[in-house]
């Protein structure tokens, strides 16, 4: 019988019997999948956070988790340390180390982190506007492409900032910010975030507000103190929580802003002797901030990242073997359930050499199949690894 | 042995590399095709700018010249063009409001006033107010900002501007420098002119029409009481009674300051009761003509023609 034929018996065969085949086909193909995959997402994972921790060079936040405040500070997780003090990081800045750049992203706006920073954040992140303009003053905001799409935001429209507690009345100061622009996609957590100026984010956070001229007597709830030069404000008087041309001026900040707060703050050292310089700078035990190299820290997570894996693995790998053989037994059975339509081969002319090559292209297709549609899924993984890490982390 | 002619196509190559070079080079510094941008907050700091950087920059000031640059509100272009500046130039002290509430790169950000930020001076008697119960009282006025009055501080401004200059474009830096040494010897001449002609006017206090003068004051010893006068406007008997609190506070005042050409009917109010009228322009704002020299010049010599 020539090869033709041989293929064809065979693939009569696996039709005859659809949900058999697809079944071994599926179970091989999974067997292959899981571990490859997983390696794939490590391996992407490494690579996604590693690029991103490269292109920060030193982080600057409150003592505590250095994963968490890299984290934090890259992918824009909750915030879980104490917050950095703006004195901090004005005396970071006096240091003349290099480039810095605020960080303060504990609010959110429709689900998305709201990044407190300055211009300076752009240029790191190489972060174009792709519609619209950059953000000029309090209360506008640019967001990242992935939100846009996703909620059907654009230049013009508005953007509200969530509280975070509905029962906390007097917790943060729901602002409703003014999208100026659309970011270009960059493909990592920035595609998913609202970027305001620092200031816009102690507006919401209530370390300064706007309001009604109190000065003013046609201002209610404006009571003067007789003998004072003082205005006691009360409920009455409207602060505003949204920034217009009119109401612009009205704006200002209450208290010292040296005690205002921050989630971190990056630094782009000048050269290799400033980049040693700032780490000896914060060496001193006594120092309530960290200096944090985002790398390392990624490569610790990628190291714990590893010791799973190589469990996850060696568990997979007992799995396959268990699941291999099953495979083998459902082929045994199978060919044991066909030895009549064998002997009616042998009777017809074919030999044992074609029966056998019969068997083995029948469990070669289902093989191939199999690794095929394994390939397709570890591919497909590997396109949607940076989308699934950056879901895990939020 | 062959060598490389002037005129081979190896030489021309190195040639054209190295010219691409320089120009990048040029680009990068402040040369080349792209001539950098300095915006300046007031006319102040853009004549400063002007004086140490006109040969390779171009100063930004787009302040109308009927507005009072202290409170002049840009708009969002405006704004967007003074972000991609090379170089920002604020006067610190609370001048220009707009700078709190909006965007600007703190990398090209200057404060022209920090080498003397603890020697700011808190304006007064400006109406407080808190919003709840155990607030600490507060205003929105904030510090005294006409800091280039006192003409030591204006040395230190233009000078924290030529330290910028000279960080940012480093091969500019010597020229900087030089033009720096003949912007100081003017500002000096001209703190000894101020102190000279102040001189005259013995200890008796001075009433000024608006409160931009307290470093004037405090730089040249004058005891300086401040109304909230416009030149423009027609004083009233309220106005005038105010005035007359002031002199009772601060008697022996025979002079008053104007910031510019005040109408003639209020001078010659003013006159009746014996106070002369003098205009010292804070020139803030770019003058109609002449420039900053000019204008604190004539502001000396107007002092000084009151001596004579």
């Amino acid at each position: 019988m020539n090869p033709g034929g041989i293929a064809f018996l065979s693939w009569k065969h696996l039709s005859h019997r659809p949900m058999r085949s697809l079944t071994l086909v599926t179970a091989i193909a999974l067997t292959l999948f899981f571990p490859r995959a997983l390696q794939v997402f490590i391996s992407e994972s490494e690579d996604v956070l590693q690029e991103r921790a490269r292109s920060t060079p030193l982080l600057v936040g409150p003592k505590g988790s250095s994963i968490d405040l890299t984290l934090n500070s890259l992918y824009f997780t909750p915030q879980q340390l104490p917050p950095l003090t703006y004195a901090a990081y004005e005396k970071l800045s006096r240091q003349r180390f290099g480039t810095t750049i605020p960080m303060h992203s504990r609010f959110r706006a429709e689900d998305a982190p709201v990044i407190g920073t300055s211009l300076a954040y752009f240029e790191l992140r190489e972060l174009m506007v792709d519609s619209g303009r950059m953000i000029t003053r309090l209360g506008d905001c640019v967001i990242g492409a992935q939100l846009s799409a996703r909620k059907n935001l654009k230049a013009g429209d508005t953007i509200t900032s969530s509280p975070e507690n509905v029962f906390d009345l007097a917790g943060v100061y729901p602002l409703r910010m003014r999208i100026t622009g659309v970011l270009a996609p960059n493909h990592t957590a920035d595609d998913d975030a609202v970027f305001v100026d620092l200031k816009t984010t102690w507006i919401i956070e209530g370390l300064a507000h706007g309001h009604q001229d109190l000065t003013d007597p046609g201002t209610s709830g404006a009571p003067r103190e007789s003998g004072e030069k003082v205005v006691r404000a009360n409920a009455s008087v409207i602060e505003f929580n949204e920034i217009t041309d009119g109401n612009i001026t009205s704006f200002h900040f209450h208290g010292d802003p040296g005690t205002y707060p921050l989630s971190s703050a990056i630094l782009v050292p000048r050269d290799q002797k400033q980049r040693a310089l700032a780490l000896a700078a914060y060496q001193d035990k006594d120092a309530t901030a960290q200096m944090v190299i985002p790398l390392s820290a990624v490569t610790d997570l990628a190291d714990t990242l590893f010791a799973t894996q190589r469990l996850a693995l060696a568990a997979f790998r007992l799995l396959g073997v268990a699941a291999l053989g099953l495979a083998s037994l459902v082929f045994l059975l199978s060919f044991r359930l066909r030895e009549r339509e064998m002997l009616t081969y042998a009777k017809i002319g074919a030999g044992r050499i074609l029966i056998g090559t019969l068997k083995a292209v029948e469990v070669t297709i289902v093989v191939i199949s199999a690794m095929i549609l394994a390939r397709v899924a570890v591919s497909l993984t590997r396109s949607l690894a940076t989308d699934l890490l950056s879901r895990f982390l939020n | 042995m062959k060598h490389a002619l002037p005129g081979s196509p190896l030489t021309l190559a190195l040639l054209l590399i190295s010219c691409g070079e320089e120009e990048k080079q040029a680009e990068s510094h402040g040369g080349g095709s792209h001539r950098p941008v300095i915006a300046a907050v007031s006319y102040p700091l853009a004549y400063f700018a002007e004086r140490l950087s006109s040969d390779f920059a171009t100063v930004l000031y787009e302040v109308p010249t009927d507005q009072d640059p202290a409170f002049w509100e840009p708009g969002d272009e405006q704004i967007a063009a003074i972000q991609k500046a090379d170089l920002i130039l604020l006067n610190g002290a609370t001048y220009a409001k707009w700078v709190s509430t909006r965007t600007l790169p703190g990398e090209t950000t200057v404060v022209t006033s920090s080498s003397f930020r603890d020697r700011l001076m808190e304006t007064e008697g400006t109406l407080k107010h808190t919003h709840k119960e155990g607030e600490e009282a507060h205003s929105h006025d904030g510090l005294a900002f006409t800091t280039w009055l006192d003409f030591k501080q204006a040395s230190a401004q233009a000078s924290e501007i030529a330290l910028a200059l000279g960080e940012r474009f480093p091969e500019r830096k010597s020229t900087v420098m030089t033009r720096l040494d003949a912007l100081l010897e003017d500002l000096n001449n001209l703190d000894t002119g101020m102190a000279t002609a102040t001189s005259g006017l013995g200890n008796a206090p001075v009433i000024v029409s608006h409160p931009v003068y307290q470093y004037w004051a405090r730089a040249y010893s004058i005891v300086a009481p401040s109304l909230l006068w416009e030149p423009d406007m027609e004083l009233t008997p309220g106005d005038m009674a105010a005035l007359a609190r002031i002199r009772e506070e601060a008697p022996g005042a025979t002079l008053f300051i104007w910031e510019d050409d005040p109408l003639p009917q209020n001078i010659e109010k003013l006159k009746r009761i014996g106070l002369t009228s003098v205009v010292i322009s804070p020139c803030g704002n770019r003058p109609e003509s002449g420039d900053f020299l000019s204008v604190m010049r004539a502001n000396i010599a107007a002092l000084q023609a009151l001596s004579n």
